[in-house]
């Protein structure tokens, strides 16, 4: 018998678990060479603001062991311009797709949110790793309360499922995973990078011009699925899985630790057709262990 | 943007040839790429074992030579990555995609000057060639500078291609005169409205290269490098600096270039 991929995300359903973590999948037509992103459960598209922005100054990326240091400082079109020029290819692809959504405000992502609601666009994804401009620029991503708000206000803005994406650099993530679902999100999505930063001791000057950045890559794996783990024990949402995922093993080892999906990140800048990769070798998976659904793999990790 | 499709995938190492200095060539079998890719165009390339983390990301390389069946990429070993490219040997496998980026505009003209510096004498090759074959009538003037003569490399693939001067210049005078390549530059008089000017190398003989074409009225093509991560205008960690960027302030090599008009840089 055919294994059923499918979960269940919300009132949302999605083909199969596997998904692209945004930032490193451009709108989804970058990879139209590469991969059908039909056959992806979703595509989660690159963070949008309500202005266009430019970007943090060059050096943004640098190498480290087995990840890689990235500031590009949520470079994007802007709404009105992923409306008009991105969307029309991922509505028409026929493939899933999620809209990632960043604002310096509670009330800008609740008027991002607010634009966004169209029947075309089938969810949302909260980035809430971004400077709060009026807390100093502190992260929104370390405040409970704040995360509720926010998670709230989105969803009352937004008809169809939303999801929040935590960031890892904090001191309990149960804490704030709780407070997307109190919120009222659908569900919550983790880890976004973690802070790092490189020095290039010969100049005596840090590698990234933006000075620190995110760190990515299987060098992350290991804190991103204690999170994972940690997270799924405290809500009862879906938790969706992101952080040095680049094969079945790794997508297994997610699912076990609680998540009902998870994200391909860092890996589809290595090889961009990975992702469906995923896909295909997961049915196999299943099918060869004899497992009929692959949600009964959610969580069922034996400790 | 790609719409088409491309190749990803394992590709055969045919021959890995020291060349001299820290330079090697690297011959692989893969027509998918070498019949498609155009002058310019870079694939990206893992730099370790395919199952391996670590050097984590794939490295761009331009397109040093291609026929129907195989490519070349010329490199420099400047660090792990390509340190463990100059290890493999013929019949080992390699992990790339590709043919990625836009290449040279080879528009007709009476004259070409192609000018490489050092390493970035790499995609050129494959360019003069497409020149000489398209434009059989042209004038193909070739110009190499290197710091040493053992940085000075495929000097012979360039007389090969027949009708085209080449000269060569090296800052130590170990090869060919002594000086900088835009000291070269300054002996030649083409008193020609229609020449094109191609370059690739360091950032400032780029520029310097840029400066002396604007001067002179001379459109001029340049390729350039940066850290990339993806290579397909996903990451946009290749930003650079465009002189008047309307939709913001930067431009990403790997998908407006590697090879842009220097007028959009400088």
């Amino acid at each position: 018998m055919e294994p059923d991929l499918s979960i269940k995300i919300g009132n949302w359903t999605l083909g199969n678990p596997i998904m692209t973590a945004s930032g490193t999948f451009g709108y989804g037509k970058e990879f139209a060479g590469f991969l059908e992103i039909r056959d992806l459960g979703a595509v989660v598209v690159k963070g949008v603001s309500y202005e266009s922005r430019s970007g943090n100054p060059p050096p943004r990326i640098v190498e480290t062991p087995c990840g890689l240091l990235n500031a590009i400082g949520l470079e994007n079109v802007g709404v009105e311009k992923f409306i008009e020029e991105k969307l029309p290819y991922l509505r028409d692809s026929g493939a899933q797709f999620v809209v990632n959504i960043l604002a310096d405000s509670l009330e800008g992502y609740a008027d991002l949110a607010g634009k966004l609601n169209r029947d075309d666009i089938p969810a949302l994804e909260v980035n809430v790793s971004c400077p709060n401009v009026k807390k100093g620029g502190l992260s929104f991503g370390s405040d409970p309360a704040l995360i509720r708000e926010i998670s709230s206000a989105v969803k009352e803005n937004f008809e169809k499922t939303v999801i929040v994406k935590l960031s890892p650099n904090v001191t309990d993530i149960r804490l704030l995973a709780r407070s997307v679902e109190e919120g009222g999100a659908d569900a919550v999505s983790l880890v976004n990078t973690l802070l790092g930063m490189a020095i290039d001791h010969r100049q005596r000057k840090p590698v990234l011009a933006n000075i620190v950045g995110g760190l990515s890559g299987p060098a992350i794996k290991p804190v991103a699925l204690r999170m994972v783990w940690e997270a799924a024990g405290e809500v009862r949402i879906p938790v969706i899985g992101i952080g040095g995922i680049r094969c079945l093993d790794d997508v297994l080892e997610f699912l076990l630790a609680g998540a009902s999906a998870v994200q391909i990140g860092t890996a589809n800048l290595v090889e961009p057709g990975i992702s469906a990769k995923i896909v295909h070798q997961l049915k196999d998976y299943c099918f060869e262990h004899q497992i009929a659904r692959v949600s009964d793999l959610t969580g069922a990790l034996l400790v | 943007m790609l719409d088409s499709p491309c190749f990803s995938g394992q590709v055969r190492v045919e021959e890995n040839t020291f060349c001299s200095g820290n330079i090697f060539r690297m011959r692989m079998s893969c027509s998918e790429i070498s019949r498609k890719a155009d002058p310019g165009q870079f694939i990206m390339v893992k730099a370790a074992w395919q199952q391996s983390d670590d050097p984590f990301l794939p490295r761009p390389f331009s397109v040093h030579w291609a026929d129907s069946e195989s490519l070349e990429i010329l490199y420099k070993v400047v660090g792990r990555g390509t340190r463990f490219l100059s290890r493999l040997r013929s019949g080992d496998r390699l992990t790339v995609y590709g043919p990625l980026g836009r290449g040279f505009t080879v528009k007709p003209a009476g004259e070409y000057l192609v000018i490489g510096g050092g390493i970035g004498v790499a995609p050129l090759l494959f360019l003069a060639r497409s020149i000489r074959k398209n434009q059989p009538e042209s004038h193909l003037h070739i110009v190499i500078g290197a710091r040493c003569s053992d940085e000075i490399v495929a000097a012979d693939r360039f007389e090969s291609l027949g009708r085209s001067s080449v000269k060569l210049v090296t800052e130590d005078g170990s090869r060919g005169l002594k000086g900088l390549v835009t000291d070269l530059l300054s002996y030649f008089d083409f008193n020609n409205n229609n020449l094109l000017v191609y370059s690739c190398g360091p950032m400032p003989m780029l520029k310097a290269v840029s400066r002396w074409c604007r001067g002179k009225d001379w459109p001029c093509q340049v390729s350039i490098e940066t850290v990339m991560a993806c290579g397909i205008g996903a990451c946009l960690g290749c930003a650079v600096e465009g002189k008047d960027e309307l939709n913001g302030k930067y431009l990403h090599v790997c998908s407006d270039g590697p090879v842009f008009d220097s007028g959009r840089l400088w």
